[in-house]
């Protein structure tokens, strides 16, 4: 009886430290869609009532939606172009045998670990040496600095997740090193594809240091969010935006979680 | 032309420091099954794996059928293989496994599909085409890698310890499979293994390998 309790109070326990915790994560973000829809130009309690006045604004603001469509372009390039190059390089680390592989996996790495803003710095002091103009050119490029490493881990992982005769096999049976990829080696490494795509999106998307150091007149969404916290009149607008943002973000994630668990579907039946 | 189908003239191989194949100078014969015995690391996958073209010889040149093969590569050889993993395509189904070399056979999808069926009938699996790799039991994904090489009728069917992976039952009753097939096709069968017993069940000329 005693014992039984006991576990009951255990399981309580574990229960409420879950809901604390969920709650923490969850609820300061739940803010966001509740103030959208709050029929007041402050950020406060008491709410005072229903309203989609906010997301009219939204679409009535050219210079947000342009900042968003800016975010848009840097992030879809950088992470088609980060993929490929993180493709690329894992294809090289896990099929040959290559000299110096240690240390030249060790400085792919480093950008990781460098902290944002000495990054930011330096490749704003390299781009202006060289003359070039600030623009989304160069957040991109920076982007791509930060995003390739993150893209090689994921397309790493996957590469080294499945049996390497497949593609011996394929050669085998008379399919040339070209095709072999395209048969074999890409349908199965696929949805580490999509969930780099979409890492390396998010990354960008969101970066903020980065962007603020290398961008001229055409700001990315986080700076224009950033920027237009100086004017309390913006603010509601960009509630509705983040909400938006937030509810698309949501259904992208679970559609790559579900193709991911497609994907380990498929891998577990490559083993013996 | 002589009835030699592969011929070893002095094959060397090292990796490293490390002699896999030292001075290999033996012919197999046109139709034979023909088994490489030996301990694991003596070096019988290399040599096997050389003859598909995965690996480049060091020194000595094999000639398949009369031609030498080092400037070859695996996809332009007359030879296929069963791999040790039987590395079924796990995002095709058994038809598609099996026609996986076949895309520039010119055959026409009728004469393809019949192809298919009577291989899938020689390795006892008639109406299993449309099975997932992911639904293929052990010794059911043997056969698959069987037919999926057998298919592109090779001058030489390589086997890397195929029968490593199954029950001890189940690897005796595919060793009597393995012979009758090869006796009923006739092609040349090199196989690998290191069990004893298992080259002397399949083969009439068995080399140990040092």
């Amino acid at each position: 009886m005693s014992q039984r309790r006991k576990r009951w109070w255990r399981a309580d326990s574990f229960v409420l430290y879950a809901v604390l915790y969920l709650t923490f994560i969850y609820l300061p973000v739940l803010f966001l869609p509740l103030f959208s829809f709050n029929n007041s130009k402050y950020i406060a309690f008491p709410l005072k009532g229903f309203t989609l006045k906010w997301y009219g604004q939204m679409i009535n603001t050219p210079d947000m939606l342009e900042a968003l469509m800016n975010s848009v372009k840097v992030g879809v390039a950088v992470a088609i172009l980060s993929t490929i190059l993180g493709l690329l390089a894992a294809k090289a680390v896990t099929r040959y045998r290559l000299p110096g592989r240690g240390p030249v996996m060790g400085f792919i790495m480093v950008p990781l670990v460098i902290p944002g803003i000495i990054l930011a710095i330096s490749l704003l002091i390299l781009i202006t040496q060289v003359d070039l103009p600030l623009s989304l050119w160069t957040v991109g490029f920076s982007h791509m600095l930060l995003c390739t490493p993150f893209a090689m881990l994921v397309l790493i992982s996957r590469m080294e997740g499945f049996d390497k005769s497949l593609e011996e096999a394929a050669l085998d049976l008379g399919e040339s090193a070209w095709m072999t990829f395209w048969r074999v080696t890409f349908p199965i490494v696929l949805p580490g594809i999509v969930a780099s795509l979409l890492l390396t999106f998010t990354i960008s998307f969101d970066e903020f240091v980065l962007a603020f150091f290398l961008t001229s007149t055409d700001p990315t969404l986080p700076i224009y969010i950033w920027s237009s916290l100086r004017f309390p009149t913006k603010i509601p607008a960009v509630l509705a935006l983040g909400a938006t943002i937030f509810v698309l973000s949501f259904v992208v994630v679970s559609f790559s979680e579900w193709f991911r668990r497609r994907g380990v579907k498929l891998e577990s039946s490559s083993g013996i | 032309m002589s009835d030699a189908i592969i011929s070893f003239q002095g094959v060397g191989k090292h990796f490293g420091k490390v002699k896999a194949v030292d001075n290999a100078s033996f012919d197999i014969k046109r139709g034979e099954f023909f088994s490489l015995l030996g301990p694991s690391g003596c070096g019988k996958t290399t040599l096997l794996r050389m003859v598909a073209g995965f690996e480049v010889p060091d020194e000595g040149e094999i000639m398949i059928d009369g031609e030498p093969m080092s400037a070859t590569p695996p996809n332009k050889r007359p030879v296929n293989m069963v791999f040790q993993s039987y590395a079924i395509f796990p995002h095709l189904d058994v038809r598609g496994n099996i026609a996986f070399g076949m895309r520039r056979s010119g055959l026409s999808r009728a004469e393809l599909d019949q192809r298919i069926d009577e291989v899938l009938d020689l390795i006892k699996l008639p109406g299993y085409g449309s099975r997932g790799a992911a639904e293929l039991s052990g010794g059911q994904r043997q056969r698959v890698a069987l037919a999926r090489a057998l298919i592109k009728q090779p001058k030489v069917l390589l086997l890397d310890e195929p029968l490593g992976a199954l029950d001890k039952k189940l690897r005796e009753q595919m060793q009597i499979e393995l012979r009758q097939l090869q006796q009923q096709i006739g092609i040349t069968f090199l196989f690998v293994t290191h069990d004893q017993e298992e080259a002397l069940t399949l083969s009439l000329s068995c080399p140990r390998v040092r």
